[in-house]
């Protein structure tokens, strides 16, 4: 894994030294704005600062709560402070809004992008290429597309969340995925079956349920799990927010967590926190991620000529009361 | 910085593309901004760090952007701190015309009023009301909250009632501090400036003013402060002092943050429709655009009191968050 090039503690006494500052109006925040500005003082000798956008899949609504979406802009704005770049946040939805992001690049107001979380087929990372913006994509890279990425271990993390189920003795294990157009919901469903696969057991596809990373249709597949196979030990639910909603669902069908269903999440969000029992998770480094993905994109904006980088993070087991029971996570709560 | 053409739309001009330009980055000189079409420029300055966690922030950005996405509009946030950054923007918006633009923080800096005035750039300024630059502007109404919160503190016999305020160089921390005076005045109660301390709407200040008001005034017996995050840092500060809320001290905030009905005890605060007022600046600035002859509109929201355990303890049940 690559070291940022960035001092970390650098960047934080900028930050603080701005909010300190905050009281005392104009003229204490002139001098604040000066002190965090590039070296000469006088307006237009400064550096212009260059753009960077940051294209998001997800819907903003969404965006404010997700646990994964602030910790990621976190480590891109730690990365980003005192590097004179202006941050740029979209999220297009519709059609409409995908062809203004289109627009924007095709401008060349932007002069980086750092694409997150986009779904299968989405045409930007292409248009990226065509357009030779440096450009880094948060989450698996497109086959077509040459194009740097960083991405976590999502299948290698799924089967291990699964391998910890099979560990416990469980047999009947099912799965709840995210939406299959997003590559890492893809990844860690065939990260379930690898572990399967590996056990002997063999793939039933009413064992599958897919949902979409949020809760309402988590609950709706947890009940259609429960429906159809009322003999499930275990599930692993591919995001946390989700296995919230099926902890809610198990424990209104009165059913023990984990001695009659163990649940595994995916994340280590603090929705793992959220439930009682605790949830058992694998975790993701959202903010070494955005941390990283900064890192690839300042080198390609330093030096366009350089081959794409694909960078993959490594997930850990975190192991909590949802599957080995609150006596046990008390010894053993973090691996 | 590209030249602009003559005329007030650039955007209705289809001449007004990019050219193929070489060297990346580099603006287009000499031609029309870029026109992006199905897009709203949201602009917040003076951002405070953590923005996206920041519980106003989010909740007006909440607000904001599933208004947008309501009518298929492209949500695109800026929020320059530094000089080089505020270039940047500047940089964006000169080169790229946006259908609209909504306006969160003061823009002391007057290159953005400047822009928006010369391209007619139909423009919103969202939580707090724009001093004249001729543009809308949608705010909920402080003095009032304030006044709500004293007449509340008054009302369950409180006299001696401090003031956390936040930063006297913004209209709404303005407003709230001159709610708080007036209010006092109104019951006859003769002001004390040592009764008032800034916070600057941070936490770490918040709870310095509240050891300083507790020291030159330990009998005081309400706390009114300007925020929910201020607030239930200085219920912290109070709490190690062993005072007891509402028994010794009442307090109230202000905002109807979720870590206002979530605190211990469950913070009175007054709620300002974080979210609706983002809804609303959208709803004003799609007229706008509709209609870029409109005259420019100030809406002022109503507030209204929550009522919690840090005011009427746990003997009354606390009000249900409305």
């Amino acid at each position: 894994m690559s070291k940022s090039p960035l001092a970390p503690t650098d960047l934080r006494i900028v930050r603080q030294n701005e909010a300190a500052n905050a009281p005392g109006g104009a003229a204490a925040s002139a001098a604040r704005r000066a002190s965090t500005g590039a070296s000469p003082a006088r307006r237009g000798k400064r550096p212009a600062a260059s753009t960077i956008g940051v294209v998001v899949a997800e819907a903003t609504t969404g965006l404010f709560a997700d646990p994964y979406y602030s910790a990621l802009f976190r480590g891109i704005s730690t990365a980003l402070a005192n590097q004179q770049l202006l941050l740029m946040l979209m999220a297009p939805q519709s059609a409409r809004e995908s062809r203004a992001t289109q627009a924007l690049l095709s401008g060349r107001q932007v002069d980086g992008v750092i694409m997150v979380g986009l779904h299968i087929g989405s045409p930007l990372p292409a248009l990226a290429r065509q357009l030779s913006i440096p450009a880094v994509l948060c989450g698996r890279p497109p086959r077509e597309v040459e194009i740097s990425s960083v991405d976590c271990d999502n299948r290698d993390g799924a089967a291990a969340a699964v391998e910890h189920l099979l560990s416990l003795g469980r047999r009947r294990i099912a799965v709840i995925s995210g939406n299959l157009d997003v590559p890492a919901a893809v990844d860690r469903r065939m990260g379930y079956r690898d572990a399967l696969a590996g056990a002997g057991i063999p793939i039933d596809p009413t064992m599958e349920e897919v949902a979409d990373f949020y809760s309402d249709r988590a609950r709706l597949a947890m009940e259609r799990l429960l429906l159809n196979h009322p003999e499930l030990d275990s599930v692993f639910v591919a995001s946390d927010q989700m296995a919230v909603a099926a902890v809610e669902v198990l424990t209104q069908a009165r059913k023990r967590i984990p001695e009659d269903v163990a649940v595994i999440g995916f994340d280590d969000s603090p929705y793992a926190l959220a439930t009682s029992p605790a949830l058992s998770s694998i975790h993701q480094p959202f903010e070494e991620t955005g941390t990283e993905a900064v890192a690839l994109l300042l080198r390609e904006m330093a030096d366009p000529d350089e081959t794409p980088r694909q960078i993959v993070l490594k997930t850990k087991l975190v192991i909590r009361a949802s599957t080995v029971g609150r006596e046990v996570a008390g010894e053993a709560s973090r691996q | 910085m590209s030249k602009s053409p003559p005329g007030s739309a650039a955007r209705d001009d289809p001449g007004a593309t990019a050219p193929g330009v070489p060297t990346r980055g580099v603006p287009a000189r000499g031609q029309g901004p870029t026109p992006v079409r199905n897009c709203v420029g949201v602009v917040v300055t003076d951002a405070p760090e953590g923005l996206l966690r920041d519980p106003y922030y989010s909740t007006i950005f909440k607000g904001i952007s599933s208004a947008l996405a309501e009518r298929s509009l492209l949500f695109l946030l800026l929020a320059p701190l530094s000089e080089s950054e505020q270039d940047a923007t500047r940089r964006l918006l000169v080169g790229t015309q946006v259908d609209g633009l909504i306006l969160i923080g003061l823009h002391t800096d007057s290159w953005l009023p400047r822009l928006i005035q010369r391209r007619k750039i139909p423009a919103v300024m969202c939580g707090h009301l724009p001093p004249d630059f001729g543009i809308s502007g949608i705010d909920c109404d402080n003095f009032r909250g304030s006044v709500l919160a004293i007449d509340h503190l008054l009302s369950i016999g409180r006299r001696r009632i401090a003031h956390i305020s936040g930063h006297h160089t913004t209209p709404s921390g303005l407003d709230r501090l001159m709610g708080y005076r007036q209010a006092l005045a109104a019951a006859g109660i003769p002001l004390d400036p040592t009764m008032e301390e800034s916070g600057d709407f941070l936490v770490g200040p918040a709870r310095m003013a509240m050891s300083r008001l507790l020291e030159s005034h330990p009998d005081l017996d309400a706390v009114y402060v300007a925020s929910d995050q201020m607030a239930v840092a200085a219920m912290e500060v109070l709490a190690k002092a062993g005072r007891r809320i509402p028994e010794d001290v009442a307090v109230v905030g202000f905002d109807d943050s979720p870590s206002a009905a979530a605190a211990s005890p469950s913070l009175s605060t007054i709620n300002q429709s974080i979210e609706l007022t983002g809804r609303e600046a959208v709803k004003m600035l799609v007229r706008h655009i509709a209609d870029p002859e409109a005259a420019p509109q100030r809406v002022v929201l109503d507030v209204e009191l929550v009522i919690r355990e840090s005011t009427s303890g746990s003997a009354r049940p606390a009000a249900p968050t409305p």
